[in-house]
C-alpha cells in the first residue's frame, strides 16, 4: 500500500464519524410525535 | 508566569466548586446536578470525563510506537463515542427520568424491580473498586506531570492533583464537574490543536513529517504497524475496536448523559462531542508521530506531549500545557470520584443502613469523597498494581454493565437474575482471559462481552423473565418514549421506593 493510500485510510475514521454525527443531527425521529 | 498560569488554573476550579456547592441544595443536584447541562456541557463534560490523562500522556506514547497501526484504536474510540451517543444517552436520559433514577445503581434496580439489594450491592461493589483503582492512577499521574513540569517532588504533586480533585467534587458534586469540565475540555482541545500545528510547520508539513518516520521505520505509516501473522492482526484489531463496544459500559461516562437538561439536545452534543473527540485524538495521535520525528530516541514516549510542548513554545507557555494534561486528569478523576461514592451511597449504603431521607444520602456521598480519595491516594503509592488493575478496567466495566445497560434500554425480556449473573460472568471471563495470557490473540473485553450476553439473555429466559408489573411498566415507558405526547412522563413506576 502506498503512502498517500495509507494516509487516506489513516484519517478516513475522522471524517466518517464526523458524517455519521450530522447524519445522526439531521436524522428524523422514527417515533415521531414531535 | 509559567506556574501563575497553572495556579489561576487550580484557582478557578475551586472557585467553580464554590460557586457550584451554592447552587447545590438536594441530592438530585449534588448527584445530577438536578439535570441541568445543556448541549454544550454535556458534551465536552462526558468526553472529558471519558478521556482521562491517557489522552495526552498515553496516546501520543502509542502513536510514538505504532504509527499510523493507531488507526484501530481511533475506529473504537470515534465509533465507539458515536454509538454511545446515537444509542444509550437519549433512551438512558428519558428512561431515567421515567424511573425516577438518579443514578444507574437506582436504574438497574428500578427498571429491573429488584428488591433484594443484590444487583445495586454488587454493581455498586465493582463499581466503587474500579474507580478507585483508576482514581489512583489519574493521581500517579499528576504527580509524574507535576515533576516534569516544574520539578515539584512526585508526591505532593500527586497531594496536589487529589486535593484539588477532592476540593471541588466535594463541594458542588456533578455541577462542580461539569462546570470545570467544559472549561477543562476547552484547555485539551486548544492543546491538541497548537502543538501539532506548531510541529507540523517545523518539520515540514505532512510530507516532511513522512520522510522522516520513513527513514526511521517504514513500518511506523503501515495501518497493521508492519505486524503480520492472522493472531498478531487479530489482537491489534480487537484492541482497537475492542474499546469502542466497552463504552455503553462505563458508568462514569454514561451518568453524564442523565444529567441533561434537554433530551432533544442529544443531536446537537453529539456532533459537538464527535468533533471534540475527532480534532483531540487525531491531535494526541500526530503528536506521538510528530515526537518519533522530532525525538526518536526519548526514554518515555508518554512525555512526548510535554517534550513537544517545551521544544515548540516559549517556556513561559508551559503553565498551560501542564493546566491542559492537568485539565484531562481532574476532568476524569472527579467524576470516577463521584461516580464511586454515589454508587456507593444510592446502591450499597441506602440498603444496608435503609435510608429513606435522601438528603443523608448526599451527605454519604461527601464523605465517600473524601474516603475514596484517601485509599487512592495510599493505592497509588503501592504504584504497580495500581497500573496492572487500571488496564482492564475499561474491558472490565464493559463486560460487566455494557449488555445490561443496552438491554435494560431496550428489552423487555431481561430480569434481576440474568443481570446479576451477568455481571459476575463477564468479569470473571475478563479477569481468566488476562490472567491466561490471552489478550494476545484477542483483547479480552470481545470474549468477555460475549460470555455477559448471553448469561443476560440465557439466565433471564431459565429464571421466567422478568415479572409481569416490571415487564409492563417498561413497555409503557416504550409506548410513552414512543410517542412522547408529553415532555414529563411517568410517575408511577418508582418499583422500590
Amino acid at each position: 500500500m502506498s503512502i498517500g493510500t495509507a494516509t487516506f485510510f489513516f484519517f478516513l475514521p475522522f471524517f466518517l464519524s464526523l458524517i455519521a454525527a450530522v447524519a445522526f443531527f439531521y436524522s428524523k425521529d422514527e417515533e415521531g410525535g414531535r | 508566569m509559567s506556574v501563575f498560569i497553572f495556579v489561576v488554573y487550580l484557582v478557578m476550579l475551586v472557585a467553580i466548586g464554590y460557586v457550584t456547592f451554592r447552587k447545590t441544595k438536594s441530592y438530585d443536584d449534588f448527584t445530577l446536578g438536578g439535570r441541568s447541562n445543556n448541549k454544550w456541557i454535556s458534551a465536552l463534560s462526558t468526553e472529558s470525563t471519558d478521556m482521562s490523562s491517557w489522552l495526552l500522556l498515553g496516546l501520543p506514547g502509542m502513536a510514538f510506537t505504532s504509527g499510523y497501526g493507531s488507526i484501530w484504536l481511533l475506529i473504537g474510540l470515534l465509533f465507539g463515542t458515536f454509538f454511545n451517543w446515537a444509542v444509550v444517552a437519549g433512551k438512558l436520559r428519558r428512561i431515567t427520568e421515567y424511573y425516577h433514577s438518579i443514578t444507574l445503581m437506582e436504574f438497574f434496580e428500578n427498571r429491573l424491580g429488584d428488591k433484594s439489594g443484590v444487583l445495586a450491592t454488587i454493581a455498586g461493589l465493582v463499581i466503587v473498586v474500579f474507580m478507585t483503582v483508576n482514581s489512583s492512577a489519574e493521581v500517579i499521574g499528576s504527580g509524574k506531570l507535576m515533576t516534569a513540569a516544574f520539578g515539584v517532588s512526585y508526591r505532593s504533586g500527586m497531594y496536589i492533583g487529589i486535593a484539588i480533585a477532592l476540593v471541588y467534587t466535594f463541594l458542588g458534586g456533578f455541577l462542580a464537574i461539569s462546570w470545570s469540565n467544559l472549561v477543562q475540555g476547552t484547555l485539551m482541545i486548544i492543546a491538541l490543536v497548537l502543538v501539532p500545528a506548531a510541529a507540523l510547520s517545523r518539520v515540514g508539513g505532512g510530507s516532511g513529517l513522512a520522510t522522516s518516520l520513513l527513514s526511521q521505520d517504514k513500518n511506523l505509516l503501515s495501518l497493521f504497524s508492519g505486524v503480520t501473522g492472522f493472531w498478531p492482526i487479530v489482537a491489534l484489531i480487537t484492541g482497537g475496536l475492542g474499546v469502542g463496544i466497552c463504552y455503553p459500559g462505563q458508568p462514569h461516562v454514561i451518568t453524564t448523559y442523565m444529567g441533561m437538561k434537554d433530551p432533544k439536545e442529544v443531536k446537537a452534543s453529539t456532533v459537538i462531542a464527535m468533533i471534540w473527540v475527532g480534532v483531540t485524538c487525531y491531535g494526541a495521535v500526530i503528536i506521538g508521530m510528530m515526537g518519533r520525528s522530532m525525538f526518536p530516541t526519548i526514554e518515555d514516549p508518554e512525555q512526548t506531549f510535554l517534550l513537544l510542548a517545551k521544544a515548540l513554545f516559549s517556556v513561559k507557555m508551559i503553565g498551560f500545557f501542564a493546566a491542559a494534561v492537568m485539565s484531562a486528569l481532574l476532568s476524569s478523576l472527579s467524576a470516577y470520584l463521584l461516580t464511586a461514592a454515589a454508587s456507593f451511597a444510592s446502591g450499597t449504603y441506602r440498603r444496608i443502613a435503609k435510608v429513606t431521607d435522601d438528603r443523608k444520602l448526599v451527605v454519604v456521598q461527601r464523605v465517600a469523597i473524601v474516603v475514596i480519595s484517601a485509599i487512592a491516594m495510599l493505592l497509588s503509592l503501592q504504584g504497580g498494581l495500581v497500573y496492572k488493575v487500571a488496564l482492564f478496567a475499561t474491558a472490565g466495566l464493559g463486560a460487566c454493565f455494557a449488555p445490561l445497560v443496552l438491554f435494560s434500554l431496550y428489552s423487555s425480556r431481561v430480569n434481576t437474575k440474568g443481570a446479576i449473573w451477568s455481571m459476575v460472568v463477564g468479569m470473571a471471563t475478563v479477569l481468566l482471559w488476562w490472567n491466561l495470557g490471552l489478550s494476545k490473540y484477542v483483547y479480552e473485553a470481545v470474549p468477555g462481552l460475549i460470555a455477559s450476553t448471553i448469561t443476560l439473555l440465557v439466565v433471564s429466559k431459565l429464571t421466567g423473565g422478568p415479572d409481569k408489573s416490571v415487564k409492563e411498566t417498561f413497555l409503557d415507558f416504550v409506548s410513552k418514549d414512543t410517542h412522547r405526547k408529553s415532555l414529563h412522563m411517568g410517575g408511577e413506576a418508582r418499583v422500590n421506593q
